[in-house]
Protein backbone atom coordinates (compact mmCIF):
# COMPACT_ATOMS: atom_id res chain seq x y z
CA UNK A 1 0.00 0.00 0.00
CA UNK A 2 1.07 3.52 -0.64
CA UNK A 3 1.14 6.67 1.11
CA UNK A 4 -2.37 7.72 -1.18
CA UNK A 5 -4.11 4.74 -0.27
CA UNK A 6 -3.27 4.31 3.01
CA UNK A 7 -4.40 7.76 3.77
CA UNK A 8 -7.87 7.33 1.61
CA UNK A 9 -8.79 4.48 4.29
CA UNK A 10 -7.38 6.48 7.40
CA UNK A 11 -10.62 7.36 8.72
CA UNK A 12 -11.29 3.52 8.49
CA UNK A 13 -8.67 2.59 10.26
CA UNK A 14 -8.77 5.26 13.12
CA UNK A 15 -12.82 4.85 13.36
CA UNK A 16 -12.12 1.17 14.00
CA UNK A 17 -13.81 -0.15 11.20
CA UNK A 18 -11.23 -2.54 10.00
CA UNK A 19 -10.89 -6.40 10.70
CA UNK A 20 -7.53 -6.41 13.02
CA UNK A 21 -6.06 -9.21 9.83
CA UNK A 22 -6.54 -5.69 7.73
CA UNK A 23 -4.94 -3.39 9.80
CA UNK A 24 -1.96 -5.23 10.03
CA UNK A 25 -0.75 -3.76 6.62
CA UNK A 26 -1.77 -0.54 7.91
CA UNK A 27 0.19 -1.07 10.87
CA UNK A 28 3.64 -1.81 9.11
CA UNK A 29 3.09 1.11 7.23
CA UNK A 30 2.94 3.47 9.98
CA UNK A 31 5.26 2.08 11.38
CA UNK A 32 8.05 3.29 8.72
CA UNK A 33 6.45 6.48 7.38
CA UNK A 34 6.50 9.32 9.76
CA UNK A 35 4.09 11.87 7.16
CA UNK A 36 1.43 9.37 7.57
CA UNK A 37 1.98 8.41 11.01
CA UNK A 38 1.64 12.03 11.45
CA UNK A 39 -1.79 12.33 9.24
CA UNK A 40 -2.87 9.88 11.69
CA UNK A 41 -1.88 11.48 15.20
CA UNK A 42 -3.87 14.63 13.63
CA UNK A 43 -7.20 12.52 12.91
CA UNK A 44 -7.22 11.17 16.28
CA UNK A 45 -6.18 14.92 17.61
CA UNK A 46 -9.19 15.75 15.65
CA UNK A 47 -11.42 13.02 16.10
CA UNK A 48 -11.11 13.87 19.92
CA UNK A 49 -11.47 17.25 19.93
CA UNK A 50 -14.73 17.01 18.15
CA UNK A 51 -16.18 14.46 20.71
CA UNK A 52 -14.77 16.47 23.65
CA UNK A 53 -16.80 19.71 22.41
CA UNK A 54 -19.95 18.53 21.64
CA UNK A 55 -20.52 15.90 23.90
CA UNK A 56 -22.22 15.89 27.03
CA UNK A 57 -25.05 17.94 25.81
CA UNK A 58 -28.50 17.11 27.96
CA UNK A 59 -31.79 17.54 26.87
CA UNK A 60 -34.15 20.43 29.05
CA UNK A 61 -36.08 18.99 31.58
CA UNK A 62 -38.90 20.66 30.58
CA UNK A 63 -38.66 18.86 27.00
CA UNK A 64 -39.14 15.46 29.01
CA UNK A 65 -41.99 16.31 29.93
CA UNK A 66 -43.42 17.95 26.75
CA UNK A 67 -42.63 14.54 25.15
CA UNK A 68 -44.37 12.66 27.90
CA UNK A 69 -47.97 14.74 27.24
CA UNK A 70 -47.30 14.50 23.43
CA UNK A 71 -46.91 10.56 23.70
CA UNK A 72 -50.08 10.60 26.70
CA UNK A 73 -51.58 12.63 23.09
CA UNK A 74 -50.92 9.50 21.20
CA UNK A 75 -51.99 7.23 23.74
CA UNK A 76 -55.69 8.89 24.13
CA UNK A 77 -57.33 7.90 20.74
CA UNK A 78 -60.10 9.54 20.84
CA UNK A 79 -58.09 12.40 21.03
CA UNK A 80 -59.46 15.10 17.79
CA UNK A 81 -55.75 15.64 17.68
CA UNK A 82 -54.92 12.62 15.42
CA UNK A 83 -57.68 14.32 13.29
CA UNK A 84 -55.88 17.14 12.84
CA UNK A 85 -53.03 15.55 11.89
CA UNK A 86 -54.67 14.15 9.06
CA UNK A 87 -56.06 17.40 8.37
CA UNK A 88 -52.46 18.98 8.50
CA UNK A 89 -51.23 16.43 6.08
CA UNK A 90 -53.56 17.41 3.56
CA UNK A 91 -53.02 20.99 4.16
CA UNK A 92 -49.13 20.48 3.86
CA UNK A 93 -49.70 18.38 0.62
CA UNK A 94 -52.30 20.88 -0.80
CA UNK A 95 -49.77 23.35 -0.11
CA UNK A 96 -46.45 21.42 -1.58
CA UNK A 97 -48.57 20.18 -4.62
CA UNK A 98 -49.69 24.00 -5.11
CA UNK A 99 -53.46 23.26 -5.16
CA UNK A 100 -55.14 25.98 -5.07
CA UNK A 101 -58.83 24.91 -5.53
CA UNK A 102 -59.17 22.91 -2.51
CA UNK A 103 -62.24 24.55 -1.04
CA UNK A 104 -61.35 25.73 2.91
CA UNK A 105 -57.63 25.49 2.84
CA UNK A 106 -55.57 28.24 3.35
CA UNK A 107 -56.13 31.51 1.65
CA UNK A 108 -54.86 31.45 -1.87
CA UNK A 109 -53.50 34.62 -2.75
CA UNK A 110 -51.54 36.33 -5.51
CA UNK A 111 -47.54 36.68 -5.25
CA UNK A 112 -47.06 40.21 -3.75
CA UNK A 113 -43.82 42.56 -3.77
CA UNK A 114 -41.57 44.02 -5.74
CA UNK A 115 -37.34 43.80 -5.31
CA UNK A 116 -37.45 47.47 -3.08
CA UNK A 117 -39.88 45.74 -1.09
CA UNK A 118 -38.05 42.87 -0.16
CA UNK A 119 -35.56 43.97 2.21
CA UNK A 120 -38.02 44.83 4.73
CA UNK A 121 -40.04 42.07 3.77
CA UNK A 122 -37.34 39.77 4.93
CA UNK A 123 -37.24 41.03 8.23
CA UNK A 124 -40.74 40.24 9.13
CA UNK A 125 -41.58 37.50 6.87
CA UNK A 126 -40.09 34.36 9.62
CA UNK A 127 -42.32 35.59 12.29
CA UNK A 128 -45.20 35.21 9.92
CA UNK A 129 -43.98 32.15 8.67
CA UNK A 130 -43.36 30.70 12.40
CA UNK A 131 -47.41 31.51 12.91
CA UNK A 132 -48.22 29.89 9.73
CA UNK A 133 -45.93 26.63 10.64
CA UNK A 134 -47.76 26.36 13.74
CA UNK A 135 -50.60 25.53 12.35
CA UNK A 136 -49.78 23.40 8.95
CA UNK A 137 -47.73 21.20 11.71
CA UNK A 138 -50.66 21.17 13.95
CA UNK A 139 -48.55 19.02 16.64
CA UNK A 140 -51.27 17.21 19.50
CA UNK A 141 -51.91 19.80 22.05
CA UNK A 142 -50.34 19.50 25.32
CA UNK A 143 -53.24 20.89 27.43
CA UNK A 144 -56.58 20.80 26.48
CA UNK A 145 -58.94 23.57 28.00
CA UNK A 146 -62.28 24.42 26.76
CA UNK A 147 -64.89 27.62 26.56
CA UNK A 148 -66.21 26.96 29.96
CA UNK A 149 -62.80 26.23 32.04
CA UNK A 150 -59.95 29.20 30.62
CA UNK A 151 -58.22 29.43 33.82
CA UNK A 152 -57.10 26.05 33.28
CA UNK A 153 -55.18 27.14 30.10
CA UNK A 154 -54.22 30.83 32.16
CA UNK A 155 -52.62 28.55 34.99
CA UNK A 156 -50.91 26.13 32.10
CA UNK A 157 -49.38 28.88 30.84
CA UNK A 158 -48.47 30.70 33.80
CA UNK A 159 -45.02 29.44 34.50
CA UNK A 160 -43.41 28.68 30.60
CA UNK A 161 -44.42 31.77 29.06
CA UNK A 162 -43.80 35.37 30.20
CA UNK A 163 -47.16 36.88 29.53
CA UNK A 164 -50.56 35.64 30.77
CA UNK A 165 -52.40 34.00 28.04
CA UNK A 166 -56.08 33.67 27.73
CA UNK A 167 -58.58 32.48 25.40
CA UNK A 168 -60.27 35.47 23.39
CA UNK A 169 -63.79 35.85 22.17
CA UNK A 170 -65.09 35.92 18.72
CA UNK A 171 -68.40 37.46 18.15
CA UNK A 172 -69.07 34.58 15.94
CA UNK A 173 -70.62 31.46 17.06
CA UNK A 174 -69.29 27.84 17.10
CA UNK A 175 -65.93 28.95 18.21
CA UNK A 176 -64.62 26.40 20.23
CA UNK A 177 -61.30 26.53 22.26
CA UNK A 178 -59.94 22.69 21.85
CA UNK A 179 -56.36 22.57 22.95
CA UNK A 180 -53.00 24.90 23.56
CA UNK A 181 -49.48 23.76 23.16
CA UNK A 182 -45.57 25.77 23.79
CA UNK A 183 -44.93 27.33 20.40
CA UNK A 184 -41.82 29.39 19.02
CA UNK A 185 -42.35 32.46 17.21
CA UNK A 186 -38.26 33.13 16.06
CA UNK A 187 -36.52 31.72 18.91
CA UNK A 188 -39.33 32.83 21.51
CA UNK A 189 -41.62 30.79 23.10
CA UNK A 190 -44.91 31.46 22.29
CA UNK A 191 -48.74 30.11 23.57
CA UNK A 192 -50.38 28.06 20.62
CA UNK A 193 -54.17 28.05 20.99
CA UNK A 194 -56.51 26.12 18.26
CA UNK A 195 -59.88 26.69 18.40
CA UNK A 196 -62.66 24.40 16.02
CA UNK A 197 -65.43 25.43 13.97
CA UNK A 198 -67.07 22.37 12.65
CA UNK A 199 -64.26 20.84 10.84
CA UNK A 200 -62.28 23.91 10.68
CA UNK A 201 -59.45 24.61 12.78
CA UNK A 202 -58.20 28.11 13.43
CA UNK A 203 -55.02 28.59 14.85
CA UNK A 204 -53.53 31.69 17.19
CA UNK A 205 -50.32 32.32 18.22
CA UNK A 206 -49.50 34.73 20.85
CA UNK A 207 -45.98 36.00 21.64
CA UNK A 208 -44.43 39.11 23.14
CA UNK A 209 -44.08 41.35 19.80
CA UNK A 210 -40.51 41.76 18.44
CA UNK A 211 -39.31 45.25 18.31
CA UNK A 212 -38.97 45.33 14.54
CA UNK A 213 -42.94 44.32 14.30
CA UNK A 214 -44.38 46.72 16.99
CA UNK A 215 -43.57 49.43 15.12
CA UNK A 216 -45.73 48.30 12.21
CA UNK A 217 -48.53 47.10 14.62
CA UNK A 218 -49.42 50.32 16.79
CA UNK A 219 -50.46 52.91 14.00
CA UNK A 220 -52.78 52.74 10.90
CA UNK A 221 -50.51 54.03 7.95
CA UNK A 222 -50.21 52.70 4.89
CA UNK A 223 -47.92 49.60 5.29
CA UNK A 224 -48.23 47.57 2.39
CA UNK A 225 -44.76 48.01 1.18
CA UNK A 226 -43.21 46.09 3.76
CA UNK A 227 -46.23 43.30 3.06
CA UNK A 228 -48.24 44.12 6.21
CA UNK A 229 -51.92 45.37 4.35
CA UNK A 230 -55.16 46.15 6.44
CA UNK A 231 -58.03 45.83 5.69
CA UNK A 232 -61.38 48.01 7.14
CA UNK A 233 -63.45 45.49 9.36
CA UNK A 234 -66.69 47.53 10.22
CA UNK A 235 -64.89 50.52 12.64
CA UNK A 236 -61.54 48.64 12.83
CA UNK A 237 -58.28 48.28 10.73
CA UNK A 238 -56.99 44.69 10.62
CA UNK A 239 -53.31 44.37 9.47
CA UNK A 240 -52.97 40.68 7.93
CA UNK A 241 -49.83 39.41 6.46
CA UNK A 242 -49.45 37.24 3.24
CA UNK A 243 -47.07 34.00 3.86
CA UNK A 244 -47.22 30.60 1.61
CA UNK A 245 -50.02 31.04 0.73
CA UNK A 246 -52.16 31.86 4.02
CA UNK A 247 -53.46 34.96 5.47
CA UNK A 248 -51.71 35.92 8.61
CA UNK A 249 -53.65 38.59 10.69
CA UNK A 250 -52.61 40.49 13.98
CA UNK A 251 -53.35 42.56 16.43
CA UNK A 252 -51.26 43.91 19.21
CA UNK A 253 -51.96 44.76 22.92
CA UNK A 254 -49.98 45.81 25.30
CA UNK A 255 -46.83 44.40 23.74
CA UNK A 256 -48.22 41.36 22.89
CA UNK A 257 -48.92 39.95 19.73
CA UNK A 258 -52.27 37.91 18.79
CA UNK A 259 -51.73 36.43 15.05
CA UNK A 260 -54.30 33.85 13.67
CA UNK A 261 -55.11 31.52 10.50
CA UNK A 262 -56.82 28.96 9.71
CA UNK A 263 -58.53 26.96 7.20
CA UNK A 264 -60.44 30.02 5.99
CA UNK A 265 -60.76 32.23 3.08
CA UNK A 266 -59.44 35.94 3.86
CA UNK A 267 -62.27 37.60 4.01
CA UNK A 268 -63.73 34.98 6.66
CA UNK A 269 -60.64 35.05 8.80
CA UNK A 270 -60.30 39.34 8.49
CA UNK A 271 -64.10 39.31 9.82
CA UNK A 272 -63.44 36.72 12.59
CA UNK A 273 -60.34 38.95 13.48
CA UNK A 274 -62.01 42.29 13.18
CA UNK A 275 -64.80 41.07 15.98
CA UNK A 276 -62.18 39.45 18.40
CA UNK A 277 -62.23 40.25 22.17
CA UNK A 278 -58.87 40.53 23.30
CA UNK A 279 -58.44 39.07 27.15
CA UNK B 1 -39.12 10.59 37.04
CA UNK B 2 -42.16 11.99 35.50
CA UNK B 3 -45.65 11.07 37.35
CA UNK B 4 -48.52 9.90 35.28
CA UNK B 5 -52.00 10.09 35.75
CA UNK B 6 -53.39 7.43 33.73
CA UNK B 7 -52.01 3.48 33.27
CA UNK B 8 -49.51 3.27 30.96
CA UNK B 9 -49.58 -0.08 28.31
CA UNK B 10 -46.29 -2.18 28.19
CA UNK B 11 -45.87 -0.70 24.97
CA UNK B 12 -45.53 2.66 25.95
CA UNK B 13 -43.02 1.40 28.64
CA UNK B 14 -40.77 -0.41 26.19
CA UNK B 15 -40.91 2.78 24.30
CA UNK B 16 -39.65 4.78 27.08
CA UNK B 17 -37.43 2.59 28.40
CA UNK B 18 -35.81 2.09 24.83
CA UNK B 19 -35.97 5.31 23.49
CA UNK B 20 -36.13 7.78 25.30
CA UNK B 21 -33.38 7.08 26.90
CA UNK B 22 -31.82 8.74 23.49
CA UNK B 23 -32.78 11.98 24.40
CA UNK B 24 -29.69 13.56 24.90
CA UNK B 25 -28.55 12.71 21.98
CA UNK B 26 -31.27 13.37 19.97
CA UNK B 27 -31.21 16.25 21.07
CA UNK B 28 -27.49 17.33 21.31
CA UNK B 29 -28.10 16.57 17.55
CA UNK B 30 -31.11 18.66 16.60
CA UNK B 31 -29.50 21.46 18.00
CA UNK B 32 -26.56 21.15 15.84
CA UNK B 33 -28.63 20.98 13.00
CA UNK B 34 -31.50 23.56 13.58
CA UNK B 35 -29.13 26.02 15.94
CA UNK B 36 -31.45 26.80 17.66
CA UNK B 37 -32.74 26.08 21.25
CA UNK B 38 -36.29 26.38 20.53
CA UNK B 39 -37.04 24.63 16.99
CA UNK B 40 -34.49 21.65 18.16
CA UNK B 41 -36.57 20.97 21.04
CA UNK B 42 -40.10 21.14 18.46
CA UNK B 43 -37.75 18.57 16.06
CA UNK B 44 -36.79 16.22 19.15
CA UNK B 45 -40.23 15.79 20.33
CA UNK B 46 -41.82 15.39 16.63
CA UNK B 47 -38.86 13.09 16.20
CA UNK B 48 -40.22 11.11 18.96
CA UNK B 49 -44.28 10.86 18.47
CA UNK B 50 -42.88 9.62 14.55
CA UNK B 51 -41.24 7.13 16.08
CA UNK B 52 -44.08 5.89 18.38
CA UNK B 53 -46.55 6.44 15.91
CA UNK B 54 -44.62 3.93 13.92
CA UNK B 55 -42.50 1.70 16.42
CA UNK B 56 -44.31 -0.85 14.86
CA UNK B 57 -42.13 -0.24 11.45
CA UNK B 58 -38.84 -0.68 14.06
CA UNK B 59 -37.52 -3.96 13.63
CA UNK B 60 -36.29 -5.43 16.90
CA UNK B 61 -32.89 -6.21 17.01
CA UNK B 62 -31.72 -3.36 14.78
CA UNK B 63 -30.14 -0.27 16.31
CA UNK B 64 -32.99 1.69 17.74
CA UNK B 65 -30.75 4.92 17.87
CA UNK B 66 -29.63 4.47 14.51
CA UNK B 67 -33.44 4.38 13.98
CA UNK B 68 -34.14 7.52 15.96
CA UNK B 69 -31.44 9.91 14.54
CA UNK B 70 -33.08 8.64 10.76
CA UNK B 71 -36.02 9.78 11.77
CA UNK B 72 -34.84 12.83 13.09
CA UNK B 73 -32.73 13.71 10.39
CA UNK B 74 -35.30 12.69 7.55
CA UNK B 75 -37.92 15.03 9.54
CA UNK B 76 -35.77 17.66 9.55
CA UNK B 77 -34.03 17.78 5.73
CA UNK B 78 -38.11 17.70 4.86
CA UNK B 79 -39.14 20.69 6.98
CA UNK B 80 -36.41 22.83 7.30
CA UNK B 81 -34.79 22.64 4.07
CA UNK B 82 -35.56 25.31 2.26
CA UNK B 83 -36.13 25.30 -1.44
CA UNK B 84 -34.29 21.84 -3.24
CA UNK B 85 -32.27 24.68 -4.97
CA UNK B 86 -30.55 26.02 -1.39
CA UNK B 87 -29.69 21.78 -1.52
CA UNK B 88 -28.62 21.30 -4.98
CA UNK B 89 -25.83 24.09 -4.42
CA UNK B 90 -25.30 22.71 -0.79
CA UNK B 91 -24.12 19.22 -2.76
CA UNK B 92 -21.80 20.30 -5.25
CA UNK B 93 -20.10 21.97 -2.59
CA UNK B 94 -19.72 18.93 -0.45
CA UNK B 95 -18.46 16.71 -3.39
CA UNK B 96 -16.29 19.11 -5.03
CA UNK B 97 -15.40 22.17 -2.52
CA UNK B 98 -12.71 19.90 -0.78
CA UNK B 99 -9.95 17.46 -2.42
CA UNK B 100 -8.02 14.67 -1.19
CA UNK B 101 -5.00 15.28 1.29
CA UNK B 102 -4.93 18.86 0.33
CA UNK B 103 -2.57 19.76 3.40
CA UNK B 104 0.12 17.18 4.19
CA UNK B 105 1.14 15.95 7.56
CA UNK B 106 4.02 18.01 8.36
CA UNK B 107 1.14 20.70 7.66
CA UNK B 108 -0.97 19.38 9.75
CA UNK B 109 1.34 19.43 12.33
CA UNK B 110 0.53 22.52 13.41
CA UNK B 111 -2.91 21.86 14.64
CA UNK B 112 -1.59 19.72 17.19
CA UNK B 113 0.23 20.76 20.67
CA UNK B 114 3.74 20.75 20.55
CA UNK B 115 4.33 18.59 23.76
CA UNK B 116 1.41 16.41 23.65
CA UNK B 117 -0.65 14.61 20.66
CA UNK B 118 -3.78 16.65 21.47
CA UNK B 119 -5.21 19.18 19.35
CA UNK B 120 -3.94 22.61 20.63
CA UNK B 121 -7.00 24.32 22.88
CA UNK B 122 -7.42 27.56 21.55
CA UNK B 123 -8.14 25.66 18.07
CA UNK B 124 -10.04 22.62 19.61
CA UNK B 125 -12.88 25.56 21.14
CA UNK B 126 -13.01 26.70 17.33
CA UNK B 127 -14.32 23.25 16.07
CA UNK B 128 -17.95 24.48 16.81
CA UNK B 129 -17.80 27.01 14.42
CA UNK B 130 -15.87 25.20 11.49
CA UNK B 131 -18.26 22.28 11.60
CA UNK B 132 -21.15 24.54 11.11
CA UNK B 133 -19.31 25.88 8.20
CA UNK B 134 -19.60 22.56 7.00
CA UNK B 135 -22.78 21.54 4.36
CA UNK B 136 -25.13 19.75 6.25
CA UNK B 137 -24.47 16.60 4.93
CA UNK B 138 -20.45 16.72 5.77
CA UNK B 139 -21.61 18.32 9.25
CA UNK B 140 -24.23 15.40 10.08
CA UNK B 141 -21.40 12.44 9.13
CA UNK B 142 -19.19 13.92 11.72
CA UNK B 143 -21.38 14.50 13.94
CA UNK B 144 -22.43 10.96 14.18
CA UNK B 145 -19.16 9.87 13.93
CA UNK B 146 -17.56 11.52 16.79
CA UNK B 147 -19.82 12.27 19.00
CA UNK B 148 -22.43 9.59 18.95
CA UNK B 149 -19.79 7.33 17.83
CA UNK B 150 -21.86 5.19 15.62
CA UNK B 151 -20.62 2.64 13.24
CA UNK B 152 -20.25 3.20 9.39
CA UNK B 153 -23.03 0.97 8.99
CA UNK B 154 -25.53 2.83 10.85
CA UNK B 155 -24.50 6.15 9.59
CA UNK B 156 -25.74 4.76 6.49
CA UNK B 157 -28.74 3.98 8.01
CA UNK B 158 -29.90 7.41 9.41
CA UNK B 159 -28.33 9.22 6.22
CA UNK B 160 -30.08 6.26 3.81
CA UNK B 161 -26.85 6.16 1.51
CA UNK B 162 -24.44 3.74 0.86
CA UNK B 163 -21.48 2.95 3.32
CA UNK B 164 -18.79 3.81 0.76
CA UNK B 165 -20.58 7.42 0.89
CA UNK B 166 -20.35 7.76 4.62
CA UNK B 167 -16.73 7.06 3.83
CA UNK B 168 -15.73 9.81 1.58
CA UNK B 169 -18.02 12.30 3.07
CA UNK B 170 -16.40 11.58 6.46
CA UNK B 171 -12.87 12.00 4.58
CA UNK B 172 -13.88 14.88 3.07
CA UNK B 173 -15.29 16.55 5.81
CA UNK B 174 -12.52 16.11 8.18
CA UNK B 175 -10.06 16.96 5.82
CA UNK B 176 -12.41 20.43 5.36
CA UNK B 177 -12.06 20.45 9.27
CA UNK B 178 -8.85 20.49 9.63
CA UNK B 179 -8.32 23.08 6.60
CA UNK B 180 -10.31 25.68 8.07
CA UNK B 181 -8.53 25.15 11.93
CA UNK B 182 -5.57 25.55 9.85
CA UNK B 183 -6.76 28.89 8.35
CA UNK B 184 -7.37 30.10 11.99
CA UNK B 185 -4.61 28.71 13.60
CA UNK B 186 -2.72 31.21 10.36
CA UNK B 187 -5.16 33.79 10.86
CA UNK B 188 -4.27 33.62 14.66
CA UNK B 189 -0.39 33.91 14.19
CA UNK B 190 0.44 31.20 15.90
CA UNK B 191 1.34 29.33 12.35
CA UNK B 192 3.18 31.06 9.31
CA UNK B 193 1.09 31.06 6.03
CA UNK B 194 2.97 29.19 4.41
CA UNK B 195 2.45 26.21 6.28
CA UNK B 196 -1.76 26.38 5.31
CA UNK B 197 -0.99 26.76 1.88
CA UNK B 198 -1.30 23.06 0.07
CA UNK B 199 0.48 24.65 -2.80
CA UNK B 200 4.05 24.92 -0.73
CA UNK B 201 3.60 21.64 0.47
CA UNK B 202 6.52 20.18 -1.31
CA UNK B 203 7.94 23.21 0.60
CA UNK B 204 6.86 22.10 3.91
CA UNK B 205 7.85 18.90 3.62
CA UNK B 206 11.49 19.49 2.58
CA UNK B 207 11.39 21.90 5.58
CA UNK B 208 9.83 19.20 7.43
CA UNK B 209 12.97 16.56 6.31
CA UNK B 210 15.60 19.39 7.47
CA UNK B 211 14.02 19.44 10.78
CA UNK B 212 14.74 15.56 10.84
CA UNK B 213 18.31 15.50 10.02
CA UNK B 214 18.82 18.08 12.94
Amino acid sequence: MDCRQIEQHLDAYADGEFEPSASVEFDAHLGACDECAQLLRVLQATKQAVHAQLSGVQAPASLRLRVGRALDRVDGRENPTRQWGTAAAAVAAAALLGVSQVPGIGARLGAGGSGQQATVQAGLTPIFEDVVAHHRDSLPSEVEPTNENPERLTGWFRDKVAFRVAPVRFARPGMQLVGARIGHVRNQRAAELVYRMGDRRLTMVVFAATPELTPYLRHDDDDSAVGLHRQRIGNRLVAYYNVNNYTVPIVEHDGIAYAFTGDLDRNELLQLVGSVKLP
Amino acid sequence: MTLWRAKKTPERLDFEADALAHMDALYANALKLTRRPAEAEDLVQETFLKAYRFHDHFERGTNLKAWLFRIQYNTFVNKYRRTTKEQAITQVLGEEGHGHGAVSGASMRALLDAESSVMRPILAREIEQALSRLPLEHREVVLLADVEQLRYKEIAEVLGCPIGTVMSRLHRARKALQQDLLEHAVGLGIVPDSDADSTLEPVSLAAYRRERKE
